[in-house]
C-alpha cells in the first residue's frame, strides 16, 4: 500500500516535472514574497487618470511608426465573433505591417467581472469591446479615453452612424463606436403556427394580434399547459420588451432625457403596458414560468410557439431548431411602434492613450473595425446589423428574409440607459414574479420596481456630483 | 490510550439477554437493496450527463434520456474548437503540483499542531481555520493586484498560489495526527530520530489513508476550480478545463451538448484514478484515527 | 519516563521545532490569506466602487445600509436554511450509507465508487442536470410523481420549493465526501470493541449508540465544522441552478455569498459587498467556535 502511494506521488512528480520544464513560465517553488498590504485609502492615487486623456501632440503620419507596435484587443467569447475577428486581424496586419494586434477573449458570463477586476490592478487592453449598457461606469472611472476628434469627428459619426450610437457620447465626446447593433423581433415556430390555423403570410401587426395568435397556439391538456403560445421570460429579453418597447407602444417614455428619472409608471400607458405583459401569464394564460427552463429552451423544445429574441440568436436557431421557424418584426402598440436596440462597442482605454504610438495604432484598428467593409463581413457571419446607415441599405441585407424583420424596426429602436443593468433587470423580473407567483397587485409591483431602479439612478447621479 | 479506559465503562450495560438475530440472508438482502437504490439515485444524473454528451445538438432539447442517434461529434467539436488538450495539461499540472504541496505542508502543519505543546497553539489553529471563513470571491481583487504587481498573471504559479496550503487540509491532518500515539514518537526520539524524521518517517506512514483522502479532495478541488483561474489567465493557452468549459456558454444560451462532452472528458479520468486509489483512503487505518 | 528527567528545556526545544515546522505555512497564511482578508474587510469602510477612481471614507454607512436592506436579511435567512437543512441531512445520510457499506460483504469498492461519482463531477455541469431533472413540464421527476399518482410540482420555479430543491442537489453531490470520511472514521474503530460488545450480548443499536457513535466523535466534529463552513458559503449551486444566476425566484434561493458576489462583481459595490463579508465572517466564526466547544467536549458514557 505504501508503495502504491509512493508510485502515485512519484508519477505526479514526474508529470509535474516534465510539464513544468515544457511550461512557458518557470515555476517558483517557494511561497511568494509578503503581499504588499495596500490600504484602501491609497487606492485612489493608483486609479486611472482622469477622463481628460492627453491629446497626442504629433499628427499620426500615414505610416504609424518605424518600430512595430503591439496592441491588445479584448472581447467576450462569441464563437463567430472570435473567428471573424481573428481573420480580420490578419487582414489588418497586412495593411499595417507595423502593428501587431493581440486578440484575447473571456467567457461571456465573467467578462465584465474580469475587466472590472483588472481596473484596480491597472491592467488591461488597449482596445476593448464593452456592452453599451456598461459605458457610463467605465467612462466615469476614466477607464476609457475619448476618441480623438481629428480621427473620429463627432459630426462625421453622427452623419454616418445610426442614432443609437449616441448613447456613447458624454459631454460632447464619443468614447466608443460599434461595428454592429442588434434589436429584437418575434421568433416563431412555423409548424405550431400553421397547426393553430394561423396564416404565415400575415404576421401580427399589433401586440393585441400577437396575444391573439399566442392564445391560439397555446395547448392545454388536462389542465396542464403543454405548449405556451408565447413564453414570456423576463430574465431573457422580455425585460427589454417592457422597458423600451411596450412602454413606448402604449404611449409612455421610459426615461427622462437626462437619464435621471425612471418614468415607467409616470403615464397611464406605462401601467397599461405592464398590465398587457403580466396578463399574458396571469389572465390570457399563454405562458407559464414552468414551461421550459427559460424562453429559448422552451422555444427550442417546441414547448413555446413564440419568443422575443435578438438577431444574434439567428445562428443558434439555425443550428439547433428541429422544426420550421421564422421571424416577425416587432409589432406596434396602440400609440406607437418601438424596438429595443443594443450593441457591443469598441473603445480605446486611457492606458493606450498615454502612449502616442499605441494610441495611433489603436485608432487605426478602431477605424478598421468600424469600416463599412468590415460591417459587410460582420453581418452575414454574426447576425448583428451594421451600425453605419449606408451599409444598412445594402440589398444583401434588406432582402434577407431573416434579417429584414430586424432591419424594418431599426429606425425606431432605442437603447436603454443603464447604470446597473443586472439590478435594473432584476427589479423587473421580481415585479413580474410577484404578480405571477404571488398574485401581487400589478400596479403596486410596477411601482416597487420603479422605486428600486430610481434608487439606483439616484445613487449614481449623487455620486457623480 | 484512553480508548481502553472507555471500553471498561461499557461493560455493565450489556448484561442483557441475547436478542433474536435477524436472518443473515434477509439483512444482507435489505442492505444490498438499499445500496442499489442509493446507487441508482447517485449515478442517474451522471449517466444523463454522458447521455447528453452523445446527443446531436438538435436532440438536446427533446427531453429523451438516451440519444436517439448517438454520436461522438460533440467530443470531436470540443477538441477541434478549442485547445482542449492544452487546457487538460494545464489543469493536470496545476492540480498535481498543488496537491503535492498541500499534502506536504498541510500534514506538517497538522503534525505540529497535534503533537507539540507550545505557546499560541490554539490561537494559531483558530487563526488558520478562520481563513476558511471568508469567501474566496472577496479575495479576488487583492489577489489580482498582488499577481499583477509580481507578474504572476498567465503563470501556473498564479493559478496555484491561493491553494498551495489549505486550512481545510490542515484541520483534517491535525485531526488524524492526534491519533498517532505519542509513545511511538517518544520511542523513536530515544532511538535518535530527528524531529523532522518523526514527522516524515513515523507519523506520515500512519496517516496515509487521511493523506490519500486529502490528496483526492485537493486534486478534485483544483481540477474543478473556476472563478480564480478565469481572472488570472488571459492567454488562451494558459486556461484550465473548467474555464474552457465556460466558453461553451454564451450570450445566445449554452451549448449543453458540448459542455457535457467536456465535463465527461474532465470527469472520467479522475474517476478512474479514484478507483485505483480509493483503497488507500480507507484501508490500513487501524493504527490511527480521527480524534477531536 | 525520560520526559520528566530532561525537564523543561526539552519541551522548549520541541516547541522551537513546532515553530520551525509552522514557519512556511504561517508565512503563507499571513501573506496570501490573512492580509488580503484584512484588505477585503477594510474596504467595507469605504465607498469602494471598483470602477470609480474615488473611494471615499464611509465609516459604518455600508453596514447601516446593509442592515436596512431586505434582500440582505432574506439572503441571511436563506443561508441559515441551507445550513440547517443540508448539514444534518449530509451527516445522517452519509453515516447511514457508510454503515451500510461497512456491513456489505461484497462489492464494497464498487458501491463506494458509485457514491463518490457526484463528488468528482463538475458542479456546473451537474447543476444543469438537476435543472433538467426538476424541469416542471418535461423533467423526469414530475414524470415519476405522475407515475405514482402524486401531483406535479414546480420545484425551482416556485419560491416555496426552490431552496429545498437546491439543498437536495447539494446533499446529493456532497454525499460521497461524507461517506468516504465516515468510512475512514468507522474503520478506525478497533474490531475488538465490537467483538467484546457482542460477547457481552449488546444489541446492534446499543453497539451503535455506545461504541460507534462516541468513537466517531472526532469524525463528526470534523464533518460538522467543515460541512457548516461550506454550507454557509453555498454559492456555485445557487448561481447555476437559479434562473440567470439571480438567486430567484424572488430571492428565495439567494445565499449570502451570492448576495455579496452580486453586489461586488455585478454592481461593483465592493465596499457594500465587503460589509456583507465581515458579517458572514463573524457568523461563521461564532458558529465554528460554538461547534468546536460543544462537539469536542468529553461525552459521558
Amino acid at each position: 500500500m505504501k508503495r502504491v502511494l509512493f508510485v502515485f506521488v512519484a508519477a505526479l512528480a514526474l508529470v509535474a516535472l516534465m510539464t513544468a520544464c515544457a511550461a512557458p513560465t518557470p515555476e517558483p517553488t517557494k511561497p511568494p514574497a509578503p503581499a504588499p498590504t495596500q490600504p484602501p485609502a491609497a487606492a485612489p492615487t493608483k486609479a486611472p487618470e482622469p477622463t481628460k486623456a492627453p491629446e497626442p501632440t504629433q499628427a499620426p503620419a500615414p505610416t504609424v511608426a518605424a518600430a512595430p507596435v503591439e496592441i491588445e484587443y479584448w472581447q467576450y467569447f462569441f464563437e463567430t465573433k472570435k473567428n471573424l475577428v481573428d481573420q480580420l486581424i490578419v487582414e489588418f496586419q497586412k495593411q499595417n505591417p507595423n502593428i501587431k494586434v493581440v486578440h484575447t477573449t473571456f467567457p461571456y458570463e465573467q467578462y465584465n467581472e474580469k475587466v472590472a477586476a483588472s481596473v484596480p490592478a491597472g491592467r488591461g487592453p488597449d482596445v476593448i469591446n464593452l456592452f453599451y449598457g456598461w459605458l457610463p461606469l467605465y467612462i466615469d472611472s476614466g477607464y476609457l479615453a475619448p476618441l480623438p476628434e481629428k480621427d473620429f469627428p463627432v459630426a462625421t459619426i453622427e452623419k454616418d452612424f445610426i442614432p443609437m450610437v449616441q448613447i456613447a457620447k458624454v459631454d460632447g465626446k464619443y468614447y466608443a463606436l460599434p461595428t454592429a447593433v442588434r434589436n429584437l423581433a418575434i421568433f416563431y415556430n412555423k409548424d405550431l403556427w400553421t397547426k393553430a390555423g394561423l396564416d404565415a403570410t400575415k404576421p401580427p401587426k399589433t401586440f393585441d394580434e400577437l396575444a391573439e395568435a399566442a392564445k391560439k397556439m397555446t395547448k392545454v391538456e388536462g389542465g396542464k399547459m403543454m405548449v405556451a403560445g408565447w413564453r414570456v421570460d423576463l430574465s431573457n429579453q422580455d425585460h427589454n420588451l417592457y422597458r423600451e418597447i411596450l412602454t413606448r407602444a402604449y404611449g409612455g417614455i421610459p426615461q427622462s432625457d437626462d437619464h435621471k428619472k425612471i418614468q415607467w409608471n409616470a403615464t397611464p400607458g406605462g401601467y397599461e403596458a405592464w398590465q398587457f405583459l403580466v396578463d399574458l401569464t396571469a389572465k390570457h394564460k399563454v405562458s407559464e414560468p414552468t414551461i421550459g427552463q427559460d424562453g429559448p429552451t422552451a422555444w427550442l423544445a417546441q414547448q413555446a410557439g413564440m419568443m422575443v429574441s435578438g438577431s444574434f440568436y439567428l445562428g443558434t436557431a439555425k443550428s439547433k431548431a428541429t422544426f420550421n421557424w421564422g421571424v416577425f418584426p416587432m409589432p406596434a402598440g396602440p400609440k406607437a411602434q418601438a424596438n429595443f436596440g443594443s450593441f457591443w462597442t469598441h473603445g480605446i482605454t486611457s492606458k493606450a492613450a498615454k502612449d502616442p504610438a499605441k494610441l495611433a495604432a489603436s485608432v487605426k484598428f478602431l477605424q478598421f473595425l468600424t469600416s463599412a467593409d468590415v460591417m459587410k463581413k460582420w453581418t452575414p457571419a454574426i447576425g448583428e446589423l451594421p451600425a453605419r446607415a449606408e451599409v444598412l441599405k445594402d440589398p444583401m441585407f434588406v432582402n434577407d428574409p431573416l434579417l429584414a424583420p430586424f432591419l424594418q424596426t431599426l429606425p425606431v429602436s432605442y437603447a436603454s440607459y443603464f447604470v446597473d443593468e443586472t439590478a435594473d433587470r432584476k427589479a423587473l423580473m421580481d415585479a413580474y414574479d410577484a404578480v405571477v407567483l404571488k398574485n401581487a397587485d400589478p400596479k403596486k409591483s410596477l411601482d416597487e420596481a420603479v422605486a428600486k431602479v430610481q434608487k439606483l439612478f439616484d445613487d449614481y447621479w449623487a455620486k457623480k456630483k | 490510550m484512553n480508548l481502553r479506559r472507555r471500553s471498561k465503562s461499557f461493560e455493565p450495560r450489556w448484561a442483557k439477554p441475547i436478542p433474536e438475530p435477524t436472518p443473515r440472508w434477509l439483512s444482507q438482502g435489505i442492505l444490498y437493496g438499499l445500496l442499489i437504490a442509493g446507487g441508482i439515485v447517485m449515478v442517474t444524473p451522471f449517466v444523463w450527463m454522458i447521455a447528453t454528451s452523445l446527443k446531436p445538438a438538435k436532440e438536446v432539447f427533446l427531453g429523451h434520456f438516451f440519444p436517439i442517434a448517438p454520436t461522438f461529434e460533440n467530443y470531436d467539436a470540443v477538441l477541434k474548437k478549442v485547445p482542449f488538450a492544452r487546457w487538460y495539461l494545464n489543469s493536470l499540472i496545476v492540480a498535481a503540483l498543488t496537491t503535492m504541496s498541500v499534502a506536504f505542508f498541510d500534514s506538517l502543519t497538522g503534525f505540529a499542531l497535534a503533537k507539540y505543546e507550545f505557546r499560541g497553539k490554539n490561537l494559531i489553529f483558530v487563526f488558520i481555520l478562520s481563513t476558511l471563513m471568508v469567501p474566496t470571491e472577496m479575495l479576488i481583487i487583492p489577489w489580482f493586484i498582488l499577481s499583477n504587481n509580481l507578474n504572476w498573471v498567465d503563470t501556473y504559479w498564479g493559478i496555484m498560489f491561493p491553494g498551495v496550503i489549505t486550512a481545510f487540509g490542515t484541520f483534517l491532518m491535525k485531526q488524524f495526527m492526534e491519533g498517532v500515539p505519542s509513545e511511538l514518537l517518544d520511542a523513536a526520539r530515544i532511538d535518535g530520530v530527528s524531529e523532522f524524521g518523526l514527522f516524515w518517517r513515523i507519523a506520515m506512514p500512519l496517516v496515509k489513508p487521511a493523506l490519500a483522502a486529502l490528496c483526492i479532495f485537493t486534486f478534485l478541488g483544483n481540477w474543478n476550480a473556476f472563478l480564480w483561474p478565469v481572472i488570472i489567465t488571459e492567454r488562451m493557452d494558459m486556461r484550465t478545463v473548467p474555464v474552457g468549459l465556460s466558453f461553451f456558454s454564451g450570450e445566445a444560451g449554452a451549448s449543453w451538448e458540448l459542455i457535457m462532452a467536456g465535463a465527461s472528458m474532465a470527469t472520467i479520468p479522475v474517476l478512474i484514478v479514484f478507483l485505483f486509489f480509493q483503497r488507500q483512503i480507507i484501508k490500513g487505518i487501524a493504527l490511527t484515527g480521527l480524534k477531536g | 519516563m525520560a520526559l520528566q528527567s530532561r525537564g523543561l528545556s526539552l519541551g522548549q526545544r520541541r516547541a522551537v521545532w513546532a515553530y520551525i515546522f509552522l514557519l512556511v505555512p504561517l508565512a503563507f497564511f499571513i501573506t496570501i490569506r490573512f492580509a488580503p482578508t484584512l484588505f477585503a474587510m477594510s474596504v467595507s469602510l469605504f465607498r469602494w466602487d471598483i470602477l470609480s477612481p474615488n473611494k471615499p471614507w464611509m465609516g459604518l454607512k455600508n453596514y447601516e445600509a446593509l442592515f436596512a436592506d431586505p434582500v440582505f436579511w432574506q439572503s441571511l435567512t436563506n443561508t441559515l436554511l441551507y445550513v440547517a437543512l443540508s448539514v444534518p441531512l449530509q451527516l445522517v445520510i452519509g453515516l447511514f450509507f457508510a454503515l451500510l457499506l461497512q456491513a456489505a460483504a461484497h462489492w464494497r469498492g464498487f458501491f463506494r465508487a458509485l457514491y463518490f461519482i457526484p463528488f468528482v463531477t463538475s458542479t456546473v455541469a451537474i447543476s444543469w442536470v438537476w435543472r433538467w431533472i426538476y424541469q416542471p413540464s418535461f423533467g423526469p421527476l414530475n414524470k415519476l410523481l405522475a407515475l405514482i399518482g402524486l401531483p406535479e410540482q414546480k420545484f425551482l420555479a416556485s419560491p416555496d420549493q426552490a431552496l429545498a430543491s437546491i439543498v437536495v442537489a447539494i446533499v446529493w453531490q456532497a454525499l460521497g465526501f461524507y461517506v468516504i470520511i465516515f468510512l475512514a472514521g468507522l474503520e478506525a474503530i478497533p474490531t475488538d470493541f465490537y467483538e467484546a460488545a457482542k460477547i457481552d450480548g449488546a444489541r446492534s443499536w446499543e453497539i451503535f449508540r455506545h461504541i460507534t457513535l462516541p468513537l466517531l466523535n472526532p469524525t463528526i466534529v470534523f464533518l460538522t465544522v467543515i460541512g457548516t463552513i461550506n454550507a454557509i458559503q453555498v454559492f456555485t449551486q445557487v448561481l447555476n441552478m437559479s434562473f440567470q444566476g439571480m438567486g430567484g425566484p424572488l430571492d428565495s434561493t439567494k445565499s449570502l455569498v451570492l448576495f455579496i458576489y452580486q453586489q461586488g462583481f455585478k454592481s461593483f459595490k465592493m465596499g457594500y459587498a465587503s460589509a456583507g463579508t465581515v458579517v458572514l465572517f463573524a457568523i461563521i466564526l461564532v458558529i465554528t467556535i460554538i461547534q468546536l466547544r460543544v462537539t469536542t467536549r468529553r461525552v459521558e458514557y
